[in-house]
């Protein structure tokens, strides 16, 4: 069994680091490391419990719980906040389901918890980084964009058209950290979830498998999120009559 | 002679920063009333912060008041399809923003967004500005303050607007360049063209207007003939602000 106990010494080094560089980062070390802790103890619990009763609901619970908290992380970095949590909600949601969906209609994967709870949440985690990514960048464009954007309304542009050029680049900055990855897999990182089976004794040419069906789905969930999420945020920074909100340039 | 834009009573409340950050009401217009007549040079003057500009962004719905009316051509700006009424009345914007590419492409933005694919138009446009065609294929990075001006006032003209509005739109630019760009707004008023243009340069106002709406602090304090405005039985306020005696408000 592994010692996850000695594991604080580990913990000990990295706030040993923070006090003799004085980063000041001792407390949120001591947050992070509790909190950690506490939750994936109270997820190991959860999916003990949800993968023993193999019911739909419990699971499906679940699985809705990961998006809401997906789009709440997300919301935070967003123009405005509470739009911005539905919109994540509706893209985290969306993604998750048309991509994990398509998987299970493929016969890719089957519908059991341990296959099902696993792949959604690593589509969730990068779905929802790409979608902070968005949700940052899209505010910083729009605002280093106004001018251009009010000079193309003025010109008789939708606010669609105005505001391709930041929407485009926002997009393109969303989608970075996951094309990265899949350009450098096995290069650089073995994934989380191809360590984890060499670790429980599969064969690598088995986990590759997996991790390849992985990559390719966490890269068309997180299509459909930013997309998803690009199209319904143009709310968040134009009025009806195709015109800037007047709080973007506060 | 037939009018092309009302306004009536217009007021706007902004609310701005005060100096801990906090946002704080300030009437920015104030129950604005004026007539701008078809063909004319019609000019809103007053010092920095007095809501020329708010003013000048409402007349193409960029900006919308609290409370009042502007009517185009007789009817509400609110009834007329926005895309089509921006397209009829046209706006230069105080620092020019040029879209990536060459300038051609640049002048040709509002006319490509119709669909409209023809690009011989482009270097008569460029011309009207006050540019030589030699610049339709240079980058619009490339260009000088005074340069990009031109291609932003070519670019709204080819969406043949009726009325163009200005903002401040010769403040960045040298003596010459200046002068050129005065002959420009006598030429396209000229040809019918209406021109609303708002600048805080008393002496421009006058070389340039037919009539002047001068506002102080968000209030109509002059609707005139600009010789009469200029004139000995001008309002006080109006020869204080003339004679450079006037406080300028900050915003």
């Amino acid at each position: 069994m592994i010692k996850v106990w000695a594991s604080l010494l580990l913990v000990g080094i990295a706030l040993f680091l923070s006090r003799i560089e004085r980063a000041r980062l001792e407390s949120d070390i001591i947050i992070g490391t509790v909190r950690a802790f506490v939750q994936l103890l109270a997820i190991g619990y959860i999916l003990d419990y949800i993968f023993d009763l193999r019911r739909v609901e419990y699971m499906l619970l679940l699985l809705t719980a990961m998006v809401l908290v997906g789009a709440f992380t997300s919301s935070r970095r967003a123009f405005r906040k509470r739009q911005g949590f539905f919109m994540a909600a509706l893209g985290l949601g969306a993604g998750t389901a048309l991509t994990i969906g398509l998987m299970v209609a493929l016969k890719i994967i089957s519908t059991e918890p341990k296959f099902l709870i696993p792949f959604s949440g690593m589509v969730i985690g990068n779905s929802m980084r790409a979608c902070s990514i968005l949700f940052e960048r899209l505010t910083s464009e729009v605002r280093l964009s106004t001018p251009r954007i009010e000079a193309a309304l003025a010109l008789g542009a939708t606010t669609a058209q105005a505001a391709s050029a930041p929407m485009r680049a926002s997009f393109r900055a969303s989608m970075i950290p996951i094309l990265d990855t899949v350009k450098v897999v096995g290069l650089i990182q073995l994934p989380g979830a191809m360590t984890g089976m060499l670790i429980a004794g599969a064969r690598p040419t088995e986990a590759i498998k997996y991790q390849i069906v992985i990559m390719y789905m966490i890269l068309c969930a997180v299509s459909i999120t930013v997309s998803l999420v690009l199209f319904l945020s143009r709310r968040m920074y134009f009025e009806p009559g195709h015109r800037l909100a007047d709080t973007i340039a506060q | 002679m037939k009018e092309r834009l009302r306004v009536i009573g217009l007021s706007k409340t902004k609310y701005l920063p005060d100096k801990n950050g906090r946002l704080q009401p300030k009437k920015v217009l104030d129950n604005i009333d004026f007539a701008v007549n078809d063909g004319e040079v019609f000019v809103i003057l007053g010092p920095t912060g007095s809501g020329k500009t708010t003013l000048l962004r409402m007349l193409n719905r960029l900006d919308v008041p609290d409370s009042g009316r502007i009517l185009f051509d007789g009817k509400d700006t609110e009834e007329w399809d926005v895309l089509e009424l921006r397209r009829k009345i046209g706006m230069v914007f105080q620092t020019p923003a040029l879209f990536d590419g060459t300038v051609e492409e640049d002048v040709l933005y509002g006319h490509r967004l119709r669909g409209d694919k023809d690009h011989a138009i482009a270097a008569e446009l460029l011309s009207k500005a006050g540019l030589s065609t030699g610049f339709l294929h240079r980058s619009t990075r490339e260009l000088s303050a005074g340069e990009k001006q031109k291609v932003a006032i070519a670019r709204a003209l080819a969406n043949q607007p009726e009325v163009l509005l200005m903002d401040e739109p010769s403040s960045a630019q040298d003596p010459s360049s200046k002068a050129s760009f005065e002959n420009f707004v006598r030429k396209a008023a000229g040809t019918g063209l209406t021109v609303v243009m708002v600048t805080h340069d008393v002496e421009q106002a006058r070389r340039l207007a037919n009539r002047i709406l001068l506002i102080v602090d968000g209030q109509k304090t002059a609707e005139e003939e600009t010789r009469r405005l200029f004139g000995e039985d001008a309002p006080e306020i109006a020869k204080r602000f003339l004679e450079g005696n006037m406080e300028v408000t900050q915003e």
